[in-house]
């Protein structure tokens, strides 16, 4: 069978939109049509793009197509809500209305604003300057504190756990587990693994917070706790 | 009426895709075109889910509101009516949520028409939805049908195959062409001018039927 055999069958000629000729008609029929089976190419869906516009028998007789579809695919087919036109309009007046949503909170933002009144000072230059001064003054004594601050900082260790000290909330208590190096109160255990330390504090610490103890993420022995607070000589 | 491609021509890229693209690019027709097409799916699928037929076009419309809203989050890879099929059930989950009222039906009936709408259960469920419509809509609805089966009946044998095999079948032109042993062109315009011969007896009956717009 071949295209021209296929012309033999004439469908009836339906209305026509102005402007548009018989074999016009065919095109755009034709690409509808497509369109409604998902085949239609960019060439065609260019044109169809152009030929839509507001016509509104171009939609119609898209409908009338899915109507087609709708029965012979064993469907009973249902009347549409609104004609297609209407449908289409009120989508895009609500997508107008979105947008207009969209943009109108900044102007209101724009004119809730408050306006503040001008100081009863703004005249008077002088005032100005003081500002200019004090602001300086701020400045360069933040800079002091962190310029003159930096190299106690930097130069030894003492400064740091100062800080620490300083800036926990816990301070107090870190102080008390902190102990001077004169006044041992642990007790260093010599056992297979080497010398570990056995320190009141350390015991009771790791009773209260056991899931420290026993094993690690690692699976290895927590045995390292200990290790780290081992103050007798490097066994290397 | 182009009717010398080759069966070997490319695939051509899905309608739909490319009517985002376009949409995305800010021509708003190409979004009107999706409007268009898929309006009555869209509608059909909301009325099963909602009791009153009133609410029906504002949650469609709102479905399509949010699916431009959305639409640079289509990335191509499920149909797009699939997509905007999800878009809808959960618009009109979230609209009868804020009217406190319940859904038509549940979401496990729905679930089926997600990939086919031609499945058993939908035909299930339009039948459902026919036995709620008012008898002139019922009455109308067999008449357009009738009148659909005959024309069908009535069109030349090479216009009924290819009408039959692309909406019964659900076929591609691809296929159709490689079932007929003809070109796509050809296979194309067959089925425009079986819808047309069809769309004229029809088109009558489509205008104002009991009132509704079909």
């Amino acid at each position: 069978m071949n295209a021209a055999h296929d012309n033999h069958f004439q469908p009836v000629a339906a209305q026509q939109p102005a402007g548009l000729d018989r074999h016009g008609m065919d095109e755009l029929g034709s690409d509808l049509s497509a369109l409604v089976d998902g085949e239609l190419d960019a060439q065609a869906l260019d044109a169809l793009l152009q030929s839509l516009a507001e016509d509104e028998d171009v939609r119609a007789t898209c409908m009338g197509y899915q109507v087609i579809g709708e029965v012979l695919r064993g469907g009973a087919p249902q009347p549409s809500t609104l004609p297609p036109h209407a449908f289409v309009a009120g989508v895009r007046s609500r997508l107008q209305a979105d947008r207009v949503s969209s943009v109108s909170p900044s102007v209101s933002v724009s004119i809730d604003l408050p306006v503040r009144a001008p100081a009863a000072n703004d005249a008077v230059f002088r005032w100005k300057m003081v500002a200019g001064v004090a602001s300086l003054a701020a400045i360069m004594a933040v800079s002091w504190s962190v310029i003159g601050g930096a190299p106690a900082s930097s130069g030894g260790g003492a400064a740091g756990p100062q800080m620490a000290l300083l800036q926990s909330p816990a301070g107090v208590s870190l102080a008390n587990v902190v102990q001077p190096a004169d006044q041992p109160t642990a007790l260093v255990v010599n056992t297979a693994q080497g010398p570990v330390l056995r320190d009141a504090r350390l015991e009771q610490l790791l009773a209260e917070h056991r899931q420290y103890g026993g094993m690690s993420a690692l699976q290895m022995p927590a045995g390292f706790l200990r290790d780290a607070t081992h103050t007798a000589d490097p066994q290397r | 009426m182009t009717t010398s491609e080759d069966n070997t021509a490319p695939p051509t890229p899905d309608s739909d895709a490319m009517l985002v693209q376009r949409t995305l690019a800010g021509e708003q027709r190409a979004f009107d075109l999706l409007v268009i097409k898929y309006q009555r799916r869209v509608e059909r699928l909301i009325g099963r889910m909602v009791r009153d037929v009133d609410l029906v076009p504002d949650i469609a419309q709102e479905t399509f509101v949010r699916a431009y809203r959305a639409l640079a989050q289509f990335r191509g890879d499920a149909q797009f009516y699939t997509w905007l099929y999800r878009i809808a059930v959960n618009t009109a989950k979230k609209q009868l949520l804020e009217l406190k009222r319940d859904p038509l039906v549940f979401q496990s009936q729905l679930q089926s028409g997600d990939d086919d709408e031609t499945s058993s259960s939908e035909r299930e469920l339009n039948a459902q939805v026919a036995d709620e419509e008012t008898p002139d809509a019922v009455l109308a609805s067999k008449e357009i049908a009738q009148a659909v089966n005959a024309a069908l009946e009535a069109l030349p044998e090479e216009l009924r195959m290819a009408i039959t095999l692309r909406e019964m079948e659900g076929m591609s032109y691809e296929e159709i062409a490689q079932t007929l042993d003809c070109p796509i062109g050809t296979v194309r315009s067959r089925i425009f001018r079986a819808r047309e011969a069809i769309s004229n007896r029809i088109k009558p009956m489509l205008e104002h039927q009991s009132g509704k717009r079909w």
